[in-house]
């Protein structure tokens, strides 16, 4: 029988929750999608902490019971979900590697911050939070052609823009900056 | 005085009168007694035998296990029985022998108001929510105990809470009523979008005013029990879509859009530096929403306002509506008085002159004009509501009505 340390059953744990997938874009992981705020333990309990996306993202329930379900069947029965708001998520936190998963999958991922193309408020001021088109245009995630225009900033989820494509006119999801 | 809610509950290996019960089931009359008559002790759900142990039959947990449900005035006087009582303390060591181990939390406290009485339904919501979130002042264990202060309501505070709470929810159930009737495929699913972020931002205030408050009802209760004159949105967004032009006309719901979402635009923009931590934390999530909700709104006072004649004349029609219900906006009464002396919200009146000047350029540059401001002041901000919120509540509440408790 093998034996683990503490430390080893939280690696684990935290290396399970990471590489769940969202059940919405499952191409991305929980990770990739910079919603995972913290694993730890309590009292000898896995404790995952989880930031929400959008304030009415059905998935966030789905996400929820996939933690419990998945940490259940590796041993962790008592795991708990907590869900916290404070820093709201912002698509600044998509890692990299996200970004280039979503543009494989057909999604174009967002502008962020750093682009300019999203000012987020700040606490400390009244700070009115703006959104740009990137300056470079939305890429198609078919043709990775920039000469794309918007058809609805609402598409198929809270999350994404409806775009279409100029060059290959094919329409395509946009991941909002947010 | 606020008083301490405990729920206790064991599940049972055998029925309560089988033989490995029955040393238990012996003693349980001496433990209840010396219970009743610790110091501290107020109140415990019993029957007729003066038990429990026949509730379990009827109980929310289930017929094997057994309910302790008690109010008393401190967790230290909770404490002093629990572990320093001979009889109680000698029950808990011979635990095992009686009931099973449990995965999940088999004991919580709660504060409760004075005039309030502890019931199963709610207990076992307030377990499992220590389940999912650990201790906090809805519901929580020995390894950390909250003061009532925290959790005991503040009328004033969480009536604010409501009044925004309420005013998105009742907006997202509107703004829903286009599914499927939108004017085109993209725009059918724009609103509901956008009905899905206020009743997302509706939901989680809910389940804070639920905590804020440390009373019996959770967020369903709040959005489907609550009756019309609970309810405390502006007038505005309970209004209906219909005008003199259409049955469904959607110039309103975009002026409607286009109205509110310039205000939350700047009440959002205060709420983020509220002291309440939960309030700010929503606050920054909804302004990124209603960033965008704005901006989809304004793209159609555009195109409504430097259209057609008649997509001129409809959307100046739904402005002049619906303009004199948004001076309820700018006036304040105690409750935001209360809130900006705690630096929990902001004083409304300041902002008008900050609204005036996000919707006014849209409005020239869409070649409408700003309807002129008048004395009129709707009064659903303070419970009075206009005729269609009624019907309005029906509809949304008929299901929770009409089957009590039905979960998904």
């Amino acid at each position: 029988v093998v034996t683990y340390t503490d430390s080893e059953k939280l690696l684990f744990a935290r290396s399970l929750v990471q590489n769940i997938p969202d059940p919405e874009i499952p191409v991305v992981t929980l990770e990739d999608l910079g919603i995972l705020r913290d694993v730890t333990e309590v009292d000898s309990e896995i404790v995952v902490v989880l930031t929400p996306t959008y304030s009415g993202c059905p998935a966030t329930e789905a996400i929820r019971s996939d933690v419990k379900n998945v940490l259940a069947a590796n041993g962790f029965l008592g795991a708990q979900v907590r869900v916290t708001l404070s820093p709201a998520w912002s698509s600044d936190w998509i890692t990299p590697q996200g970004r280039q998963k979503l543009f494989a999958y057909g999604i174009t991922p967002p502008a962020t911050s750093a682009d300019g193309c999203l000012t987020l408020p700040s606490p400390a001021q009244n700070t009115i939070v703006a959104f740009k088109a990137p300056s470079g245009g939305v890429r198609c995630p078919r043709c990775v052609s920039v000469d794309t225009s918007l058809v609805s900033q609402f598409g198929s989820t809270p999350c994404k823009a409806l775009y279409k494509c100029r060059v290959c006119k094919e329409p395509f999801d946009y991941f909002k900056p947010y | 005085m606020p008083k301490l809610a405990q729920i206790n509950v064991a599940l049972m290996k055998a029925p309560i009168d089988s033989p490995l019960l029955a040393d238990f089931a012996a003693q349980l009359d001496t433990v209840n007694a010396h219970a009743e008559s610790s110091n501290g002790f107020l109140w415990r759900l019993k029957d007729d035998t003066g038990n429990a142990t026949t509730i379990s039959a009827s109980s929310p947990f289930g017929s094997n296990m057994l309910v302790n449900l008690s109010t008393w005035e401190t967790p230290d006087s909770l404490i002093a029985f629990v572990y320093r009582n001979n009889n109680h303390a000698d029950a808990l060591r011979t635990r095992e022998k009686w009931f099973e181990k449990m995965p999940s939390p088999h004991f919580a406290m709660w504060w409760l108001a004075d005039d309030e009485v502890p019931n199963l339904i709610d207990a076992k919501r307030r377990l499992e929510y220590l389940q999912e979130n650990g201790d906090s002042p809805y519901a929580f264990t020995f390894k950390r105990t909250f003061e009532p202060s925290l959790s005991i309501v503040d009328l004033k505070h969480s009536k604010y809470l409501l009044r925004i709470a309420d005013e998105a929810l009742i907006h997202s159930q509107r703004l829903s009523e286009w599914c499927g009737h939108g004017p085109l495929l993209e725009e059918d699913i724009a609103l509901g979008n956008v009905a899905l972020d206020y009743l997302g931002q509706a939901r989680l205030l809910f389940s804070h005013v639920a905590q804020t408050e440390g009373r019996s009802r959770d967020e369903d209760d709040l959005a489907y029990l609550r009756n019309e004159h609970e309810f405390f949105n502006a007038t505005l967004v309970e209004l209906p879509n219909s005008s003199a032009f259409a049955q469904r006309d959607y110039a309103v719901p975009i002026a409607k859009l286009f109205l509110h979402a310039a205000f939350m635009r700047l009440k959002w923009a205060g709420l983020a530096r509220s002291l309440d931590t939960q309030l700010a934390a929503v606050a920054a999530k909804s302004i990124k929403e209603c960033t965008y909700h704005f901006d989809h709104a304004c793209q159609w006072i555009l195109r409504f306002g430097d259209g057609t004649h008649e997509s001129h004349d409809r959307i100046d029609a739904a402005l002049t509506y619906l303009m004199p219900y948004t001076n309820e906006w700018f006036v304040d009464d105690e409750i935001d008085e209360h809130a900006s002396a705690k630096h929990i919200g902001q004083l409304n009146a300041p902002m008008y002159d900050d609204w005036i000047k996000l919707i006014e350029p849209v409005l020239t540059e869409a070649t409408l004009t700003l309807p002129a401001r008048s004395g009129f002041l709707s009064r659903g901000r303070l419970g009075e509501h206009s005729e269609y919120l009624s019907l309005l509540l029906a509809e949304m509440q008929s299901l929770a009505r009409q089957h009590p408790g039905v979960k998904w």
